[in-house]
């Protein structure tokens, strides 16, 4: 009984503690056994709070008792990945350099989902500070996909989608950097949402890469991501960068828009160039036979070139490393976090805190992000990358000029196996082929299950929309989902 | 010539300022927290300001207009989108590890664009401005003397029009006529508070030395740490004479940074290779004479070859900022008369002495007052005597500023018809007797007069008692007769001693010229 | 400034250095081999075009905040998580003058 509570959509669980036919303390009792069950095999959180998710599922009970509405996500358990800050819980973003770091405030995104009645449920595990595809690079240790144990759940949202995927929360945030939400979301079998950058508020965030980042849901269907969205979505006076979308953000537009889905007369973009890099044959048979589902469903096919295809990789290390080699540049030891042992001075110091703080990848992206940002190299490196994005952002919105979305593969392979790529950058970094785009483009993309694989390892499908056209995306996500008929399968059991 | 001054000319100092103000903003550049001086350390600080992850800057709306208005002051070409830049260096007063700061995209000038330029009050010469940008600061560092530094992040954050001038000034002089002339505009545009005690105006210059009459530029020194008008005037005389002394010995300076310290003799140059070091009895040979000696040094911190990679890249949390024609025509036209525009019309069109026109235009706040009592039809003459004189000296006394005076303009105007008036009470009275009890008591000038029975003299007490001084000094007649003007002051003198200076001398001398022209009649 | 070049071991050194990091020497090594197929990759773009050189930051918006006094944090809560605090403040061991 209270496991089938745990395999729920977010909307229903919703819906039932807002009648007060369930209790947000039951919802919330059910998906902690779940998590106390599977985390052994998972390790997808970094700590529960469960005191804290107490406490306020008690207080949506109390609101409901007193004849108020708490909220469209009434109850509804939040898994929040652990570079999002909330107020008195710990926060690490999965490095050591910030272990026991207390933030003195809370994220917006987180805020606002609390505020429409969702209940944190604990941190999610993630690579350290983002940096990564496989959840691997965290100080915690890794998670492990829920559908394969030896494999890697994708990164860096690696906690947010296993999850989701196992069924410890219908909900979590992700960040997605360079496919940080999507492509884990893909390799776990979830729904993953990258918003148009400057859609959902950043603030409390922990930056890796500030003009790349966005923050982002993750649920097992679109219409749990949509409930979501519209809660997150809409600009915040604390981020400069967040923006006013051209329809309201109050009106519900996702609930709406998937209520409404589909895909009759929709065109679809497929990019020969995605297809062609898939190195996985069962991947790109999955979303073959994905694309053939759609045009049954009515909508058309249309075949747009991007040439700049290849300069998003490297486009993407250069902005990267570039931005986070300033913004972990705060790491030092000084207000808060982590200081090395007995320092003989200042310099001292600082090498040490962040030499023994950080880890590896963290490390190995600051050295190139210096260099790259650095006297005599910026305009051949950094300037560079730049130009390559504006290309990758221009050839992007030409593309989508004549279709309604791009879709492609989320990941260019399935789940691969711990450690299989861990001590080879290039080819960890490769994953992010078809991801990045999105990212240095500032555009919304989603990631949706496609199909299995023989091994029985999701596959995913990616969608990338116009600048704001967030609602829509989710819709023909929706209309995907419905076309597609996936059989419902349940990992971990 | 002494062989000092003999040396000295034949090279040529040259200086550009490179100067921090603070903006008079009421929280900081990127968060709420108040600007301040002083207090506890770390109360006022924030997530924000003390660089907590995930934390992100919102631009202060203000500070933004504060700096488009220097920058339009002098003239400079203002960008109608204005971007930030991250500045990245490692220091513990440095909360995020890098300061927000303008390379590329400044508000006014820079990047070869027109950077205006400011026109000096005394010697009326033209510094060139090369930009102007604003940037955050950093907070402060306390050393202990244990060992150990204690970071205070009360001031990170708080708002900085960096001005940045050409090489532009030729001698200590010029260098302090800058200093003035900016402390003068930038508290005419209300912008700074530009007390340098408490930091708000920070000033470093760029010194380079030069033969007499060469047309390229020197190595220059960059001087930190000026802490005072005197502290800049002081290092760059010293600066001179060091970079001078090195010439002299076949030497040439190198381009570096150093810090003043003001309180040493002896020249310290650790750091420097041996080659590089001035001589020390030369250089003190060729400073400046002082009383006591000489006192404070430049003192090595770094050479350029040192300089740190600031590895400067566009903000990515700010977005660019438009700034719309309209908004800019409105800072424009907006902007208050500044010192030097105001300081001409008061010499030329109102034609008070350039003396008093200087003394109008320094103070805040004078020459609002001033302003006000010609609006109040008081003479400009006399408008001006009252507001350098007593009101001046008050305000002084009970160190207040203009603003805060316990007189108002209305209450100066009306003491100024009350000594008009033909009503008996001399000027010499009215500041001796009521000008005290409006000043203390709040009472306006008619008020203390009625509540104290101030009167002048009658006018028949005047008639009797200058024809009585008349009877009595036949020699000042004798003079005043002889066409000898100055022999007034005499029977004037004994007329108010008889008086006890409570007459009105313009009632005296209009008696004396009756007698006179009695008397003449009479011959 | 070649000296900073991260295909070298002096230069990954330089780098670290820079960046205020403590590598050793296995690390020092794994960046430089690294680093140097890392910057084939990217040296695979065309070179960048200086009349483009302008910075990628979206149109201009007016995110700006009016100039008003918000509450601070209780000193307390500022220093909570400092790892040394003396006097009121963040303690670091002693740093000399200027920048």
């Amino acid at each position: 009984m209270s496991d089938a509570l745990c395999w729920q959509s977010a909307g229903t669980l919703a819906a039932a503690v807002r009648r007060g036919e369930r209790s947000a303390v039951e919802v919330l009792e059910a998906h902690l056994d779940r998590a106390r069950a599977v985390e052994p095999r998972l390790g997808a959180f970094v700590r529960l709070c469960e005191e804290r998710a107490r406490r306020a599922a008690e207080e949506i009970d109390r609101r409901v008792a007193g004849g108020e509405d708490p909220g469209p996500l009434a109850g509804v358990p939040l898994g929040v990945k652990d570079n999002l800050c909330v107020r008195g819980v710990e926060t690490t973003a999965a490095s050591r350099i910030l272990s026991g770091y207390l933030p003195p405030y809370t994220a917006t995104a987180v805020a606002r989902l609390e505020a429409a009645g969702a209940v944190v449920l604990g941190k999610l595990n993630l690579d350290e500070f983002a940096m990564g595809s496989s959840t691997e690079t965290s100080a915690y240790g890794p998670t492990r996909n829920p559908w394969d144990p030896e494999r890697v759940p994708g990164g860096s949202s690696g906690g947010s989608a296993a999850s989701v995927a196992a069924g410890e929360v219908p909900l979590s945030l992700g960040s997605d950097t360079g496919g940080s939400i999507r492509q884990p979301a893909a390799l776990c079998g979830c729904v993953g949402v990258k918003p148009t950058y400057g859609l959902v508020s950043r603030y409390g965030l922990i930056a890796f890469a500030s003009s790349l980042d966005q923050v982002g849901p993750l649920a097992r269907t679109c219409a749990d991501a949509a409930l979501a969205l519209d809660a997150l979505v809409g600009p915040d006076p604390r981020d400069a960068t967040s923006a006013s979308p051209p329809w309201d953000p109050a009106a519900r537009p996702f609930a709406a828009a998937v209520a409404a889905a589909s895909l009759e007369g929709r065109t679809l973009g497929v990019v020969p160039e995605y297809l062609e890099r898939t190195a996985d044959p069962e991947v790109r048979t999955a979303v073959e036979k994905a694309l053939g589902a759609a045009e049954r469903a009515g909508a058309r096919l249309r075949e747009v070139s991007l040439r700049s295809a290849d300069e998003a990789i490297p486009a993407y290390q250069i902005v990267s490393t570039a931005e986070a080699s300033s913004n972990l540049a705060r790491y030092d030891g000084v207000r808060f976090g982590r200081r090395c042992a007995a320092p003989k001075d200042l310099e001292d110091l600082y090498a040490r805190t962040r030499g023994e703080g950080f880890g590896r990848e963290v490390k190995r992206r600051i050295v190139l992000g210096t260099f790259v940002l650095s006297s005599g190299f910026y305009e051949a490196y950094y300037l560079r990358g730049q130009d390559a994005r504006r290309r990758v952002r221009a050839d992007l919105l030409a593309a989508l000029d004549d279709v309604d979305a791009l879709v492609g593969p989320t990941s260019p392979v399935p789940a691969f196996r711990l450690g299989e790529r861990l001590d080879d950058p290039l080819a960890m970094y490769s994953v992010d082929v078809f991801s990045v785009s999105a990212n240095l483009a500032g555009l919304p993309a989603l990631s949706l299950p496609c199909g299995f694989t023989a091994a029985g390892l999701p596959v995913g499908l990616q969608l990338t929309g116009r600048p704001f056209a967030d609602p829509d995306l989710l819709a023909l996500g929706r209309g995907l989902e419905e076309a597609l008929a996936l059989p419902k399968r349940r990992p971990l059991p | 010539m002494s062989a000092r001054a003999q040396i000295l000319g034949r090279y040529e100092l040259v200086v550009g300022m490179e100067v921090h103000a603070q903006l008079a903003t009421q929280s900081k550049l990127f968060c709420g927290c108040a600007v301040g001086f002083g207090g506890p350390p770390n109360t006022r600080t924030c997530p924000v300001c003390l660089g907590h992850p995930g934390t992100l800057p919102v631009l202060n709306a203000e500070a933004f207009a504060m700096v488009h208005r220097i920058a339009l002051a002098f003239g400079a070409d203002v960008r109608d989108a204005t971007e930030f830049d991250r500045k990245n260096y490692f220091y513990p007063d440095l909360p995020k590890g890098y300061q927000i700061s303008q390379l590329h995209h400044n508000v006014g000038g820079g990047d070869g664009r027109e950077g205006g330029r400011l026109q000096l009050l005394r010697s009326g010469k033209f510094v060139r401005m090369h930009n102007v940008h604003l940037e955050e600061d950093a907070g402060k560092l306390l050393h202990l003397g244990d060992g150990g530094s204690v970071v205070d992040l009360n001031r990170a954050g708080t708002p900085l029009a960096e001005i940045v001038t050409y090489p532009d000034l030729r001698s200590v002089e010029e260098v302090d006529d800058f200093m003035d002339t900016l402390t003068e505009v930038l508290l005419a545009l209300e912008v700074c508070r530009c007390r340098m005690q408490e930091g708000n105006l920070r000033f470093e210059a760029s010194v380079s030395v030069r033969p007499r009459g060469a047309e390229f530029l020197g190595p220059r020194t960059e001087i930190k740490n000026l802490n005072s008008y005197a502290a800049v005037r002081r290092a760059v005389a010293y600066e001179f004479a060091r970079q001078v002394a090195l010439l002299e010995a076949g030497a040439s300076p190198r381009q570096e940074t150093r810090l003043w310290d003001p309180e040493e003799a002896v020249p310290y140059e650790q750091g420097v290779p041996p080659a590089r070091r001035a001589d020390p009895a030369l250089l003190a040979s060729l400073l400046p004479e002082v009383e006591g000696g000489w006192r404070g040094r430049t003192q090595f911190m770094r050479a350029k070859e040192d300089a740190h990679d600031y590895r400067y890249f566009p903000e990515p949390d700010l977005p660019p900022y438009a700034v719309a024609p309209e908004q800019l025509d409105a800072w424009r036209t907006s902007l208050p008369e500044l010192p030097g525009a105001r300081r001409a019309r008061y010499a030329e069109e109102l034609g008070l002495p350039q003396k008093a026109a200087e003394a109008l235009t320094r103070e805040r706040g004078l020459a609002a007052v001033f302003e006000q009592l010609l609006a109040l039809e008081v003479p400009a003459a006399a408008a001006a005597n009252y507001v350098l004189n007593p009101l001046q000296a008050a305000l002084k006394e009970r160190g207040l500023s203009p603003a805060e005076s316990p007189v108002s303009p209305e209450r100066l105007a009306e003491l100024h018809s009350l000594i008009e008036e033909d009503n008996g009470l001399s000027r010499d009275l009215v500041f001796k007797q009521v000008w005290p009890r409006v000043l203390d008591e709040g009472l306006s000038p008619r008020e203390a007069v009625a509540k104290y029975g101030i009167e002048g003299a009658s006018s028949d007490a005047v008639v009797a008692a200058t024809d009585a001084a008349w009877a009595e000094n036949p020699r000042a007649v004798r003079d005043l007769l002889a066409g000898k003007k100055k022999a007034a002051g005499a029977i004037v003198g004994a007329v108010m001693k008889r008086l006890r200076g409570q007459a009105d001398p313009r009632a005296i001398h209009a008696r004396i010229a009756e007698l006179l022209a009695q008397t003449r009649g009479e011959d | 400034m070649t000296e900073l070049d991260p295909r070298t071991p002096e230069g990954i050194a330089a780098l670290a250095r820079l960046a205020r990091l403590a590598l050793d020497p296995e690390e020092a090594r794994a960046f430089g081999d690294h680093m140097g197929r890392m910057l084939r990759w990217i040296e695979s773009l065309p070179p960048a075009r200086p009349d483009l050189g302008e910075a990628l930051a979206g149109p201009p918006r007016r995110t700006l905040r009016a100039d008003r006094v918000r509450p601070s944090l209780p000193p307390e809560e500022s220093l909570a998580g400092a790892p040394e605090r003396a006097a009121g403040g963040f303690r670091v061991p002693a740093v000399l003058p200027g920048e």
